[in-house]
């Protein structure tokens, strides 16, 4: 259902902006091959889930350089988080590693105001990227035998013990689609989200222990995954 | 239609509000804890006799799973289906498997080797291991085949993991003939002596000796093949006989046949037999062509 609904958003956003984006064909190419501009920015959500959550450290930044209406876009991130239980399934978890993505971006928007691309305007935004990522992460966990004696309880043939499985440097790549808007709040300060469908998630080598979350990308078990990303962007223009 | 860069701005921001309302609300984990793995294989023991017919399962072999240094066995899971344990701590498992074929016994060691995979379903449900990838060490077994279904283990399975096949074939190289001596109006004796049974394969041993049949009786003779001859003669001598014997021509053929989980295995058919008087016995009926154990006769010639 979730799926649907942004899928519909993003057609719809991206229809929107397309007939905006036909309707001049004849743009006055600013900055085809040097960048107008420099925006870095910095994911709100990865802050906020690393202030509430004690057991997660998140953190990830993006720039993007301003070719007239593409952008070149490179992303970095870092993830750390433990999770444990001593419950009836008792366990640890604990996991860091790191991702980068890059790829073009392309604006949809005309700014018909200026009849040009700009970089100082708002954005919204179509692109592909490659991604990689980097796991390190073990879990300890009991193991679980389903034969069950005549008392119903489980472990009759093999007894409950205590295994430790483990990546090193996991590597993991995929590929994405985002697409998302930039707006401008305050002079060079803008805000903006990334919608991305993430598929063809690949590990590289072979893995026993699968990774609960891969930086970057969501839960491991999961060979596609839909995200918001909210960035606080600030803006470094090299032109007036 | 042309917009000032306000409107652009308020649009875009009413937008992008909206938007982070959706990406929260899809941020949330949905935690499902259901799984269907399990460290249980499923073994089904398939015994299939002479074509390839599957002998029903309560017909099967007593079966008894072990592993080392444990005295109890893996319980039944169907008449012919057991759940082998997988060791949870190891990517290989090695279980004995004792037989009972009537009064014999065999004892096969089977090494299942397998691949697990763990993962943390999520911090609320806790992990979780998967056994897939399995493969299974037959050069310590003696069953004809073994064939791989299903390579990983499920709670909800859809059959077997493995097959494993024990065929029995029932084929013989020995021909039964039954010689019949009805009573008609030719009969000119009420019990017909017989006095020697032989054929011309090897050493023309004996084969019946000093046997009689009597009116409306018959006499069923067991006849070894040779694997090399296509034809076999069979002589009968009976003592009230002028002549010195009367004679059964059986040609037959052998060939190779297998059901495709089976050893193959040589049978022979029976084409066709004839006298070589034919006043002395009547046109004799192939009832069996095939040579095997559970057909009583593969022809029957009456005597005059």
């Amino acid at each position: 259902m979730l799926r649907f609904l942004f899928g519909s958003i993003v057609f719809s956003l991206l229809g929107i902006t397309s007939v905006q984006a036909q309707a001049d064909d004849s743009l006055n190419v600013v900055g085809k091959y040097e960048p107008l501009a420099l925006r870095v920015g910095v994911s709100l959500n990865n802050l906020l889930r690393t202030a509430v959550r004690d057991n997660d450290t998140q953190y990830s930044f993006q720039a993007d350089a301003v070719f007239g209406r593409y952008m070149l876009v490179a992303e970095y991130g870092r993830a750390e988080l433990s999770r444990s239980s001593v419950a009836e399934n008792p366990f640890t978890y604990e996991s860091q590693g790191s991702f980068f993505r890059f790829g073009p971006d392309v604006n949809l928007l005309v700014n018909q105001a200026k009849n040009s691309f700009r970089a100082d305007g708002d954005v919204i935004f179509f692109g592909l990227r490659f991604a990689r990522a980097q796991v390190t992460d073990e879990m300890t966990l009991q193991t679980r035998d389903d034969t069950e004696d005549i008392n119903g309880n489980n472990n009759a043939f093999w007894p409950s013990q205590e295994i430790t499985t483990q990546n090193s440097n996991r590597g993991v790549i995929w590929l994405e689609m985002t697409a998302g808007m930039k707006v401008q709040l305050y002079r060079n300060i803008f805000l903006g989200y990334n919608l991305r469908f993430k598929f063809a998630r690949n590990f590289l080598g072979d893995t026993s222990l699968i990774p609960y979350e891969i930086p970057g990308f969501g839960l491991g078990e999961n060979e596609e995954s839909f995200r918001f990303d909210y960035y606080l962007i600030y803006q470094i223009p090299f032109r007036k | 239609m042309k917009h000032n860069a306000f409107w652009y701005r308020k649009n875009h921001l009413s937008v992008l509000i909206a938007l982070i309302f959706f990406g929260l609300a899809a941020c949330q984990d949905e935690s499902d804890c259901t799984t269907d793995s399990t460290n249980i294989v499923q073994l089904e023991f398939i015994k299939l006799v002479n074509e390839g017919r599957q002998q029903p399962a309560d017909e099967l072999d007593d079966i008894l799973v072990f592993r080392e240094g444990k005295d109890t066995p893996v319980e039944r899971i169907t008449p012919n289906t057991v759940g082998v344990p997988l060791d949870p701590t190891s990517n290989s498992t090695t279980v004995f498997i004792f037989r009972e074929i009537g009064d014999a016994a065999t004892f096969d060691t089977l090494v299942l080797n397998y691949q697990r995979e763990q993962a943390l379903i999520s911090p609320d449900c806790g992990p979780d291991q998967r056994f897939l990838g399995l493969a299974v060490d037959t050069a310590r077994t003696s069953f004809d085949s073994l064939r791989l279904r299903e390579p990983e283990t499920s709670q909800f399975p859809d059959g077997a993991n493995f097959l494993i096949y024990t065929c029995r074939y029932e084929m013989t190289d020995e021909l039964q003939l039954r010689f019949n001596y009805p009573a008609n109006e030719d009969t000119i004796v009420d019990t017909l002596i017989v006095s020697r049974v032989y054929s011309d394969v090897g050493k023309q041993e004996n084969l019946r000796l000093n046997d009689s049949i009597p009116e409306n009786g018959s006499l069923t003779v067991t006849v070894p093949v040779a694997e090399e001859r296509e034809q076999i003669k069979i002589f009968l001598e009976i003592e009230q006989d002028d002549i010195p014997f009367r004679e059964v021509n059986v040609l037959y053929r052998r060939n190779t046949f297998q059901v495709p989980t089976c050893l193959a295995q040589d049978q022979y058919q029976v084409d066709s037999v004839w006298m070589a008087d034919t006043t002395r016995l009547f046109e004799p009926e192939i009832t069996e062509e095939l040579l095997n154990i559970n057909n009583p006769t593969n022809a029957q010639i009456s005597i005059r």
